[in-house]
């Protein structure tokens, strides 16, 4: 019982370890229109 | 029903925001945008309505990505964070300029309440505000006054918001949405609608403005010399604070957590489980905890001196300092705010037109010391620097910490100044601000920051190091099956048999320690990092701390619970103090300590980080060109202060 509880956690932090990796780089949260650094962006100005 | 609060930049919304949510508050993202939003519910006397706070924002027609998010929510019923209605906030002490987004937002249609915030500093500045005439041009809008610093105006707020006029009204000026697309229509028409606003004589000045206290301290605060021997000053006595007062509940604190598995270890039953509850979890999450101290501290200060409007101070001194070095005048919000984080620092380099400038700017911000070095710092500090006074009143550590600061800053310049000879960028941009007056800190506002920070802290960093924890703590305690060969050539080992029952304990952890998963790895890895002064456990450490800097404090702590569970009753520094290499020396040497010390200073240890750097610019190459050169020059310059201190 101690060993399956040990693994439960083990692989618990393994998958949120890898969870958290994916939500930082993959996870969709690029699709804003001022983000990327493009030449210039139209609605962005100097103000 | 949804309300959007809404007005420009500086006008106190968040302080109307806590006044009227208090902590019922959380934190996310709109859809699709890095930009924060932050809920809450609210009571009025007939309902409980949610409250989402909007950037600020000067107008309809967006000018940044702020102000976009603004735009695309209030010009789309369909989305999800379209309100039913507006609080607008109002800085009553330049009204006519605040009223410009407020009319459009009242010819949108949205049932509207007009808050005039900060009446009192109007008055001081001898304004006179005609509210009969604000309400005659605005008929379906409700008008209040307020002082959110003091929590005046609460009542009225929420009264009002039962009494909101829906449906049909004269606009005020003409605005269709579907003709004013281009920029030239939309200046035209903002400049007609400010001229109908200035020409209405909503404001009348006082016959005279004298020259007020704020201005007074400004001359001195602002000043080429003074100005930057008070910022100094001022830093220097964070930094004292951070040393000398957090101590006292960081031990506190450590205490608990080390009386905790030292009583989990006599106490639970025997077996992997407990082994992982008192050497893996506990020592995971007291690393988080004992640091609380210092980060609420740091925050403490930060939020009093935005508070007092002195960070506004420091902006306008710093961009002096920058702009030699050919930072944009635009790049110091960014950079200051990475003193805090380095992640919403990059995201303010959105305010910066130009993308070279920015990507300097962003490229130089991780640099700049963030509040996650902070547990690093002082354990590497108490570790190595004496706890000593300069001149009876300097605490030597407090001030290491200040150089570790200052390094980081002035490596954040150089870089930015190296980066501008190769990136070529046009003429730098001009940094328009506004000085706010000079307030009495509301220490309510200050309290709700610190919480914000302090829960942040804890259950985001505090996730990812317990998770590290766990997992080092499993590679730690297994290991090839060659572990068992070799423990059992220990065992009939003459140093072995002659050592007493408690030396032989150490011995067998040490060896299954260093035979196990992590143990192999590190010692392929240590080769690498011994020309820096570390051993494989530091390696191990600084690899984890990729994830998050503050790891490193939790992972050394679980490898030391692990290789030395013979003493539960041990901190973790005084375990490092003890800590012996195999010719018998200190393996936390002031060498070894200052090598880390300014690894950590440039490294670029923070995955969260990378991953902005990766969404702002929209490709892999910037991180990684980033974490190379990072990499390189914090290898190099430990290399160096190892070599130069042994």
């Amino acid at each position: 019982m101690q060993q399956f509880l040990v693994i439960a956690l083990i692989l618990l932090a393994l998958g949120y370890f890898i969870w958290h990796v994916y939500q930082l780089f993959f996870a969709q949260q690029t699709n804003c229109k001022g983000c990327g650094l493009t030449p210039k962006h139209s609605n962005e100005s100097d103000i | 029903m949804k309300i959007a609060l809404l007005g420009n930049p500086n006008t106190g919304k968040s302080t109307v925001f806590n006044m009227l949510t208090g902590l019922r508050q959380q934190v996310g993202n709109f859809p699709g945008v890095t930009v924060d939003k932050k809920q809450g519910s609210i009571k009025t006397p007939n309902h409980t309505q949610q409250l989402i706070d909007f950037p600020g924002a000067y107008s309809i027609f967006a000018r940044s990505l702020d102000e976009q998010v603004v735009q695309d929510v209030l010009t789309n019923k369909e989305h999800t964070d379209f309100p039913d209605a507006v609080i607008y906030v109002a800085d009553a002490a330049n009204l006519e300029r605040n009223l410009l987004f407020f009319s459009q937002l009242y010819d949108l249609g949205f049932p509207i309440l007009l808050v005039l915030n900060m009446w009192d500093r109007a008055q001081r500045k001898g304004l006179r505000i005609d509210i009969e005439k604000l309400q005659q041009q605005f008929p379906a809008a409700t008008i209040v006054t307020a002082n959110a610093r003091v929590a005046i105006g609460k009542d009225r707020i929420l009264q009002a918001l039962d009494q909101l006029q829906n449906g049909d009204r004269t606009p005020f000026f003409d605005l269709d949405l579907t003709t004013l697309q281009t920029d030239s229509t939309q200046t035209d028409n903002t400049n007609a609608r400010l001229d109908k606003l200035r020409n209405i004589g909503l404001v009348q000045n006082a016959p005279t403005t004298p020259v007020n206290s704020s201005t007074r301290l400004d001359r001195i605060l602002t000043h080429r010399i003074y100005g930057y021997l008070i910022f100094t000053a001022v830093l220097l006595v964070i930094f004292q604070f951070i040393f000398s007062f957090a101590s006292i509940p960081m031990d506190f604190i450590d205490g608990q957590f080390v009386r905790l598995s030292a009583w989990g270890a006599a106490n639970l039953p025997e077996g992997l489980l407990s082994k992982l509850i008192t050497q893996g979890l506990i020592p995971g999450i007291g690393g988080v905890f004992v640091f609380v101290p210092q980060i609420a501290i740091l925050f403490f200060f930060i939020a009093l001196l935005e508070e007092s409007g002195y960070l506004s101070r420091v902006v306008f001194i710093m961009d002096r300092i920058m702009r030699p070095f050919g930072l944009n005048g635009k790049s110091v919000v960014p950079l200051l705010s990475s003193v805090a984080c380095a992640i919403p620092g990059i995201m303010s380099a959105r305010t910066i037109s130009d993308w070279k400038e920015r990507l300097i700017t962003i490229l130089v911000a991780p640099f700049m010391s963030c509040s996650a070095r902070i547990p690093v710092y002082t354990l590497l500090i108490s570790l190595v620097i004496p706890k000593t006074y300069i001149g009876g009143i300097l605490n030597l550590q407090g001030l290491v910490l200040f150089g570790l600061y200052a390094l980081g800053i002035l490596f954040a310049l150089g870089t930015a100044f190296f980066l501008r000879l190769i990136v070529k960028s046009g003429k730098p941009g001009f940094h328009l601000m506004e000085l706010p007056e000079y307030k009495a800190p509301r220490f309510y506002n200050v309290g709700i920051a610190v919480y914000e920070k302090v829960k942040i802290f804890i259950f985001d960093a505090g996730k990812i190091i317990v998770a590290i924890s766990v997992l080092l703590w499993a590679l730690a305690s297994y290991g090839p099956s060659s572990r068992e060969t070799k423990l059992n050539e220990l065992k009939v080992s003459a140093s072995y048999t002659k050592a007493s029952p408690s030396q032989q304990q150490e011995l067998e952890n040490s060896l299954l320690l260093s035979q196990s998963y992590i143990g192999h790895f590190g010692k392929w890895m240590e080769p690498a990092i011994a020309p820096l002064g570390y051993d494989w456990k530091i390696g191990i450490a600084l690899l984890s701390s990729f994830a998050a800097r503050e790891v490193f404090v939790g992972s050394l702590a679980t490898i030391y619970a692990v290789g030395d569970d013979t003493d539960n009753n041990k901190r973790l520094v005084q375990k490092l103090r003890d800590e012996k290499n195999e010719s018998g020396q200190v393996v936390y040497s002031l060498a070894t300590g200052a090598s880390l010390l300014v690894f950590y200073v440039f490294a670029m240890q923070c995955m969260a980080t990378l991953a902005v750097v990766k969404r702002e610019t929209n490709s892999w190459k910037w991180p990684l060109i980033q974490l190379a050169f990072m990499g390189i020059i914090a290898y190099l310059s430990a290399f160096v202060v190892y070599q130069v201190l042994l």
